[in-house]
């Protein structure tokens, strides 16, 4: 694949930055950019077909309507799942956690009942299960990872127990770019009855991602990190599991009917989305599917694993950096590194100031950094749009900051 | 004396009114950090934590006998540390009416480094400033 030609369909990359210098943007991991067809669509959205769904006695909601069932079905085959009542439109995978937490765990879940999640979880799949935990009286259970940034699977053999009734897991490190043995931590739930809750946020953008094979319980991505609009999310779920669980927010939309006595919910997915939804994002997102499809997800993970090849091999000549996390190809395109007596914001400032947009912090994951001991870390995350030009502008903006700061 | 002990707000703008590359700007700022007292290690406590979401700033502050309010801090950025260098020059040892009337972020603006103190999540700068008017605040207004 020819990165160079991808990039140049992406409008805001051509952009210069800081000065006249080239924009090198390497923070896929934080949000990816639009290319023309998803603006495009989106703006043909918004001048052709936008009104309000499920509600209409009008021509304009009809179309809205059938387009917004239409992405859904989008969805559905794009992730492989059987049925298109199993894809639910939420607002991104912060609130496709907090739906399966809230909308199964509260109903399911009690005193002393475990939660097993990861040392290496974003902070979306760890705080909506202490959560559930302070409301239910559950406990939160971490799987270790160990010295190479994987987990610790014979600890999540001993993890996993009778007691567990949900297992909530990031199927790629959004910091280690970790990739996680789904069907072995699937293996280990379904042997005691918990649930499966993936975090697909850093994987569904990267690699083919197929529920049936998975054979997980819950997957919830975001839309805006795989080239759709933002405000978008997915939380795809077992039809007869999303059967029993209760609709979180009450509203517009959601129900079958309501009187003065009460009310009878709608049935699934229309009962998860109370309220007017994120109609244009929904409409424009099958066309980022599409491009994805058209370049090919495996294709885009050969190139990212590429460029994590060349950025691995680049950046570790630089004294006193260390990559965290193992090496590729057991990990998406992300690389987080520490410099040794020198701020990852730091970095972060002086790489920008030469046009190279990388995340310094600690990336929503605080358990994982104090894992590792480290208060935060400089990442940066590829695409499909990203170009070996890109790495070796990143390594010498690394470079020279090194130099600045030391 | 270090730097930053001696040198005047227009001195400061002067200054960085000749740097023409950001490299020497950010040198600059990083000197500017490195003049900074050492910092009370037994005041890196969490009360003084003036929690940034991605580098922090401790922050002791005192009243003199002189009803001048004085302040030391240090950051776990360099970057920060500097800015901090330049609050610090320009609202140590000053009343807390002066306090509450200067504008920082003019000074900011005019040597174009309003991205740092916009930042409020990512460092504990802005935190910082808010903190120091808000104490000069409760320094005019102990009742409220």
């Amino acid at each position: 694949m020819d990165p160079h030609a991808y990039k140049q369909e992406f409008p805001i990359l051509s952009q210069r930055v800081r000065g006249s210098q080239p924009l090198t943007y390497l923070d896929n991991g934080a949000s990816t950019h639009r290319p023309q067809s998803v603006i495009d669509a989106q703006i043909q959205i918004d001048t052709e077909c936008y009104s309000n769904v499920h509600r209409g006695a009008h021509w304009l909601s009809d179309v809205a309507t059938d387009r917004y069932e239409e992405s859904r079905d989008r969805v559905q085959q794009f992730i492989g799942a059987s049925d298109n009542r199993e894809v639910v439109f939420t607002s991104g995978t912060t609130a496709s956690i907090n739906l399966v937490a809230r909308g199964w765990g509260d109903k399911h879940l009690g005193e002393n009942d475990e939660i097993v999640i990861t040392e290496m979880e974003h902070h979306s799949n760890i705080v909506p299960w202490q959560q559930l935990a302070e409301r239910t009286g559950a406990v939160v259970k971490f799987v270790p990872i160990d010295q190479s940034g994987h987990l610790d699977l014979e600890a999540a053999e001993d993890l996993i127990s009778s007691r567990t009734k949900v297992v909530a897991f990031a199927h790629a490190s959004n910091v280690l770019g970790t990739i996680n043995p789904v069907g072995d931590l699937t293996r280990l739930a379904n042997a005691v009855g918990a649930i499966t809750v993936l975090d697909a946020a850093q994987s569904a953008p990267h690699m083919k991602l197929n529920v049936a094979d998975l054979g997980v319980d819950f997957v919830a991505f975001s839309a805006h990190k795989m080239l759709g609009p933002n405000g978008l999310g997915v939380l795809y779920g077992r039809a007869s599991l999303l059967e029993e669980m209760e609709p979180v927010l009450g509203g517009g939309s959601m129900i079958h009917s309501v009187s003065v006595d009460g009310y009878v919910p709608a049935a699934i997915p229309t009962r998860f989305e109370a309220g007017t939804p994120a109609i244009g994002q929904a409409l424009a997102f099958p066309v980022a599917l599409d491009y994805l499809d058209s370049v090919g997800l495996d294709a885009i993970h050969a190139h990212e694993q590429q460029l994590c090849k060349l950025a691995h091999r680049q950046l570790i000549e630089i004294p006193g950096l260390t990559i965290l996390g193992p090496e590729p190809p057991q990990k998406t395109g992300i690389v987080s590194f520490v410099v040794d007596g020198i701020h990852p914001q730091d970095l972060a400032f002086a790489l920008d100031q030469q046009g190279v947009a990388i995340r310094a912090g600690h990336h929503c994951a605080m358990p994982l950094h104090a894992k590792l001991g480290i208060p935060a870390s400089a990442r940066c995350s590829f695409y499909l749009y990203n170009t070996e030009e890109d790495v070796a502008a990143l390594t010498a903006a690394v470079r020279k900051a090194v130099t600045l700061f030391s | 004396m270090t730097l930053i002990e001696t040198i005047t707000k227009d001195e400061l703008i002067e200054e960085f009114d000749l740097f023409d590359d950001w490299e020497d700007k950010y040198r600059f700022i990083i000197e500017l950090g490195d003049g900074l007292p050492a910092f009370d290690e037994s005041a890196r406590i969490e009360c003084n934590r003036v929690q940034g979401c991605v580098s922090n700033v401790w922050l002791l502050p005192h009243v003199g006998d002189d009803e001048l309010l004085y302040f030391t801090a240090d950051s776990d950025s360099q970057l920060v540390k500097g800015l901090i260098a330049i609050v610090i020059m320009l609202f140590s040892g000053k009343s807390a009416e002066l306090i509450l009337q200067f504008d920082i972020s003019d000074l900011f603006e005019r040597v174009e480094l309003t991205q740092h103190i916009s930042r409020s999540r990512s460092n504990g700068l802005n935190s910082m400033i808010q903190r120091i008017k808000a104490l000069a605040l409760a320094q005019l207004h102990p009742e409220a």
